[in-house]
């Protein structure tokens, strides 16, 4: 009965794959839903109101805001999958070496991630971004360089705590090579919570992204990512208020999705 | 029995790499080709800690301080270190079969990754010496079983399935640390008439760490009594059981009865 509960899946985490496959679906049928171009200014027609020609009405330069919310699942889910795969990979393989390996390695790859936490991560973030200069890659880079060390703090427990477990030690004493008993007996008892990690730090990557953006640090206009579309409907919250509400919908139906992937996951890790 | 030992233990001494402070004081002792040799004593005397630091995997914090653990797995005469021939010569069984099972790897795929890194099988080959392997160990329905995770098995075929992953390096000297410990009796039986028989069949030299004197009575040529990290009496068996002359021997005996 425990073999089969092991490949049941949680329903909060398919309800949260679900909404992210659903909304990162419909950003890749975008052109086919609508027959507007998110790019193309019609200043004629700036700042209308819903109807049946735009849905949601269009922007201050014209542009049509629902085709703009579809594409902008585009640009803003691959970034925030990128921005979280990255770290995570990093951190996960410094956190190994750091549990696994000597001492010596530990305290420093330990120090190093010491170092990092001790910024305040949202200045941390804005100042690498400002280095680096404005953009989807630039944020990339950064949260490569803020977030391992996450992965790497949760990865050198669990390896640590699992490394003198008895199953472990029979590897080993069977004359398996350490790089063999780190990925076929060590990691894939590690990687549950690695993936439950990830989930909430997508969540925290997206509302970064877009307040990178929103600062206009962000992916750069005229693409149509969510936060700086916020931005740009903040001068006219009072009259064409779905202009930021909309895309701060998107983000927080995108957010909750990845939240309850987050739950589910350790829901099922700690099941096991 | 050849003149030369598989296995010679001189002067063994393991410690607590911080404090300094010395668990196991300098013990010697050989293992012969086909021999079993127990070690027995009661929780805290080393004796596995002995058993452990001959293949060189102590715990964390845990260092061999001393001693040489000479190992001639061929019988040429090139002797060397145990630690060096893990899988290749050594091999281990440990007490718990559950905690010592990989939960996120199927049965076959544990028998299996021995000879496939060790050895370079590739998968399929790796996959008919697996099968062979579990049949090897009494496991029925081997078939069936490469495809099981460890929590399905019972106690007993867990720890068979520990023996033919411990097997499947085809090695000459097999270290059992309790075995036999956390098994019913009835599956006790089984498992030292297993081991036995792997014995005869292997030409297998075995170490077995023990509390458990009625084991040892059943299985092994020789016995050496340990307390407090050293050893305290050695010999054939039947003299030890049957005329202990060191005082602790006795109250093991005893207490045993």
């Amino acid at each position: 009965m425990k073999s089969r509960s092991r490949w049941r899946v949680d329903p909060l985490l398919a309800i949260g794959l679900g909404i992210v496959a659903f909304v990162l679906l419909l950003g890749i049928i975008a052109p086919l839903i609508t027959s507007h171009d998110p790019l193309v200014q019609n200043v004629r027609a700036r700042l209308a109101s819903p109807s049946g020609e735009h849905w949601l009405g269009t922007d201050l330069l014209g542009r049509d805001v629902f085709s703009r919310i579809l594409h902008g699942a585009r640009v803003d889910i691959p970034l925030v999958l990128v921005a979280t795969l990255v770290p995570a990979v990093i951190g996960t393989l410094l956190g190994t070496v750091s549990g696994y390996y000597s001492r010596r390695v530990d305290a420093v790859i330990m120090r190093f991630a010491d170092v990092v936490q001790a910024f305040p991560v949202y200045i941390f973030l804005v100042a690498l971004v400002f280095l680096l200069g404005p953009g989807g890659r630039s944020f990339v880079v950064a949260s490569a360089c803020i977030s391992w060390v996450g992965y790497a703090r949760l990865v050198r427990a669990e390896v640590a705590r699992l490394k003198n477990r008895d199953f472990i030690v029979a590897a080993r004493a069977a004359g398996i090579g350490d790089r063999r008993v780190l990925g076929r007996h060590l990691l894939p008892n590690v990687m549950p919570q690695v993936y439950a990690y990830m989930a909430s730090d997508a969540v925290l990557a997206l509302v970064a992204l877009a307040s990178l953006s929103f600062l206009s640090l962000g992916v750069q206009p005229p693409e149509p990512e969510w936060g700086r579309m916020i931005a740009d409907g903040v001068d006219r919250i009072r009259s064409e208020w779905w202009l930021s509400a909309v895309p701060g919908l998107a983000i927080v139906i995108v957010g909750i999705g990845f939240s309850l992937i987050a739950f589910g996951l350790e829901r099922q890790a700690s099941r096991r | 029995m050849s003149v030369r030992p598989v296995l010679s233990v001189q002067d063994l001494r393991v410690s607590l790499s911080e404090a300094r402070r010395e668990l196991v004081h300098g013990i010697d002792f050989d293992v012969f080709t086909g021999e079993t040799v127990g070690l027995v004593g009661e929780s805290g005397s080393g004796k596995s800690l002995t058993l452990r630091s001959i293949c060189g995997l102590l715990p964390d914090g845990i260092v061999r301080s001393g001693g040489v653990v000479a190992v001639d797995v061929d019988g040429s005469g090139q002797v060397r270190d145990g630690a060096d021939l893990r899988g290749r010569g050594l091999a281990m069984v440990f007490q718990e079969p559950m905690s010592s099972l990989n939960p996120t790897m199927r049965i076959g795929d544990l028998v299996t990754i021995g000879p496939r890194t060790l050895r370079g099988l590739s998968r399929k080959e790796a996959r008919s010496r697996s099968l062979e392997l579990m049949r090897e160990v009494g496991i029925p329905d081997a078939e069936r079983r490469m495809r099981a995770w460890p929590h399905e098995l019972s106690g007993g075929l867990r720890q068979r399935v520990m023996i033919a992953m411990a097997l499947a390096t085809d090695p000459k000297i097999l270290l059992c640390d309790e075995p036999t410990t956390a098994l019913d009796v009835s599956v006790q039986d089984q498992i030292l008439r297993l081991l036995m028989q792997l014995k005869e069949n292997r030409g297998l030299s075995m170490v077995l760490v023990t509390h458990d004197l009625a084991v040892v009575s059943q299985v092994c040529d020789r016995v050496i009594v340990m307390e407090n990290g050293l050893i305290v009496e050695s010999g054939l068996t039947n003299e030890i059981l049957n005329s202990p002359r060191h005082n602790y021997t006795r109250s093991l005996i005893e207490a045993a009865q």
